[in-house]
């Protein structure tokens, strides 16, 4: 049996438990809006028996899933137990809940870490947090070339970074995740912008930890689908209409961004693969750039990336290869 | 490393060559184009030349001129790019893989007077893979017996279905659409008027017709609205039927066929399941026969974009016969009313389509 915990919103998943069907294969998806209970664990004659979950109210025994698929979202179990009053003292209560919480946390982290050691796996929880910074520095370590990169608090070190010579203009993105809400039919959200030298004079002394980067010109944009040792590149050309020259999420829908398949070189690819095994993820997306000059440029990589949009227009049928995997 | 920059042809756009001139399509953009055979060879080569070496190997001046202005157009519409020599086969071609997660992928099924083998056939389908759903009401269709319909489709969680019914001045289709938004298209036969709306934030199309179109003898025409500039239809075409591959048909009277203008019966689903029916020796006789196994077809720049009929054939005693309801000439790259061809009007007779025309 295939278990995968996925986001109820999820179009991929659906696309992969089609082909498990067609495959005959048995599975149990878990989404982040279903409640999931701890029931029982345990451990006889020196290894585990039973380790026994429960979802909606149903059981489930992880002992009897076979391959594990984290796509994205979390298990939903915080509400179980602690819900009542223990004392009629607040900070008893407070530190009562807080210690009957990290009880709860630390079996349920064991339930990541069983699942993704013990199956055929495909990606983990643990892993799949986006660190960024640090995703950035194993990558400066495993031989790619990177943009230039400043996260500042101060305008002075702003500046020396934007004059440095041949640094050419800079951008501003998010250290973190992207964000974004809607409020009074109006969409907020952070996608990478030109930092103009305008905005530097005039901006704050003193300024929030801001992330900034060289713009790199590009050829094309790369997505790289990475799974289990197997690469799977797009390269998307972006740079034929401004619209999109700087983030091509701003999609251009009247004139849309070429999207066909590429082979990476051999050394980028051993790059790929050595930078995965060194952050522990088995299976993500990164995002590259190809400059007019023939370098390949890491920008970032994404552990729950969308991979429909590489799979559909390359052919790749990602969707039943992963399928296969989880099937084996 | 080499300086030199290369033109490429986007692997997104899909060349076919006919033996008169041929098609780039591209998909991506929802466009095909026909170019000159001339210029079809020097795009598929790939041979990692440069645009003004390709000049420099043109004839005389005009040519030069003329090649100069296909690149032009090439470039203009996007269709192939420049790049660096040593990156030139980094971009490699797409692999025109074709596989869907289904036994069966898309069913027509009629419907009589009281749909009572409706809900096993839809469930049966449903654990086949099957898709796209086209449920054809064969008799008269008042609004419950419509809603009866649909309760059962809903029941069955159905995402693709296409529905044909009769007129009836008494039904709000839109607001029957509105409710039923697994609906994907709803056509209405025997209407006042040919109309079409678009509802459901575009995702279901309501069709009026004045003709029956529930009368399978309507079906299997070729013509250029029909056209399919598509990747996963493409990759399909290469090697499979592109109407009958994983298809299957239950006629009013419950027999399971390729197709409602197909005569030939599998059995009926009241006696064995679609399972069964599908195990049989010729009824995948149809999947793989693809357009460069059919007549004309094979000659044509459109096959690969085009649909196909092996129900009404030009010949009807061979197979790999041209679709009887195609007036397009690929050796002259004309088109022509097929119903008026005097050469095919002894076969419309044959198939009974002149009565319905």
């Amino acid at each position: 049996m295939v278990l995968i915990l996925s986001e109820h919103q999820d179009a991929s998943t659906v696309e992969v438990l089609k082909w498990l069907n067609h495959f005959g294969i048995t599975w149990i998806r878990i989404n982040e809006d279903d409640e999931v209970r701890f029931d029982c664990l345990e451990f006889a004659g020196n290894q585990l028996a039973g380790l026994v979950i429960t979802i909606n109210g149903k059981p489930l025994n992880l002992v009897e899933v076979k391959s594990y698929w984290y796509r994205r979202g979390w298990l939903h179990y915080g509400a179980q137990y602690i819900s009542g009053k223990i004392s009629n003292h607040s900070l008893v209560n407070e530190n009562m809940h807080q210690y009957l919480q990290e009880e709860l946390d630390n079996v349920m982290e064991f339930v990541h870490r069983y699942l993704q050691s013990e199956k055929q796996c495909i990606n983990s929880y643990l892993s799949a947090k986006n660190n960024k910074t640090y995703y950035h520095y194993v990558a400066s370590k495993a031989g790619f070339d990177l943009p230039d990169t400043l996260i500042a608090t101060q305008k002075k070190d702003l500046e020396r970074f934007s004059d440095e010579s041949g640094r050419g203009s800079l951008i501003t993105k998010s250290i973190n995740e992207m964000f974004s809400f809607t409020h009074d039919g109006k969409c907020y959200r952070n996608l990478t912008n030109e930092v103009r030298q305008s905005d530097i004079q005039e901006g704050n002394k003193v300024f929030y930890p801001t992330l900034f980067q060289t713009y790199v010109e590009k050829f094309f944009e790369l997505r790289v689908f990475y799974i289990l040792g197997e690469i799977y590149s797009m390269a998307i050309f972006s740079q034929l209409n401004a619209k999109t020259q700087f983030d091509f999420r701003n999609y251009d829908h009247e004139y849309s961004n070429r999207n066909v398949p590429f082979i990476l070189p051999a050394s980028i690819a051993q790059k790929v693969k050595v930078f995965m095994a060194e952050i522990d993820l088995n299976c993500g997306s990164l995002d590259m750039i190809v400059t007019a000059d023939g370098r390949f440029v890491f920008l970032e990589v994404n552990p729950v990336g969308q991979f429909g949009m590489v799979s559909n227009p390359c052919n790749y049928y990602l969707e039943k290869r992963i399928a296969e995997i989880l099937s084996q | 490393m080499s300086d030199k920059i290369v033109f490429r042809l986007f692997s997104s756009c899909l060349l076919t060559a006919g033996s008169t001139r041929a098609l780039i399509c591209d998909p991506q953009r929802g466009n095909y184009y026909t170019i000159p055979l001339s210029l079809y060879s020097i795009i598929a080569e790939q041979k990692k030349a440069s645009i003004e070496e390709t000049l420099a190997i043109c004839e005389d001046q005009e040519e030069a001129e003329i090649l100069k202005s296909y690149f032009n157009f090439l470039l203009e519409h996007e269709l192939i790019f420049l790049c660096r020599e040593d990156l030139a086969d980094n971009f490699t071609p797409i692999k025109y893989e074709f596989d869907v997660p289904a036994i069966i992928a898309n069913a027509i099924v009629q419907i009589g007077k009281k749909a009572e083998y409706l809900v096993d056939t839809l469930a049966q389908l449903k654990l086949l893979g099957c898709q796209a759903f086209e449920l054809v009401v064969m008799t008269d269709c008042p609004l419950s017996f419509l809603s009866h319909i649909l309760e059962l489709c809903k029941g069955q969680e159905l995402d693709e279905v296409n529905l044909y019914i009769p007129f009836n001045p008494e039904t709000d289709y839109e607001a029957l659409i509105e409710e039923y938004c697994f609906l994907s298209s709803v056509t209405i036969c025997n209407a006042p008027t040919n109309e079409e709306i678009f509802l459901n934030g575009d995702s279901c199309t309501l069709r009026f017709s004045t003709k029956d179109l529930r009368d399978h003898r309507h079906c299997g025409i070729i013509a250029e609205k029909y056209f399919i500039p598509d990747l996963v239809h493409h990759s399909e075409s290469l090697q499979h039927n592109t109407c009958l591959n994983r298809k299957i048909a239950i006629d009013v009277n419950g027999n399971i066929k390729n197709c409602p203008s197909l005569n030939e019966s599998f059995g009926n689903i009241k006696d064995i399941t679609l399972e069964e029916a599908i195990c049989q020796p010729h009824f995948k006789k149809y999947w793989n026969i693809n357009k460069d196994q059919i007549e004309v077809c094979k000659d044509c720049e459109f096959r690969h974009v085009c649909t196909d009929c092996r129900a009404y054939l030009e010949d009807p005693s061979n197979v790999y016969s041209k679709p009887l309801k195609c007036g397009y000439d690929p050796y002259t790259c004309t088109w022509e009313d097929w119903s008026k061809n005097p050469l095919k009007e002894n076969i419309i007779i044959q198939y009974g389509i002149h009565s319905i025309e």
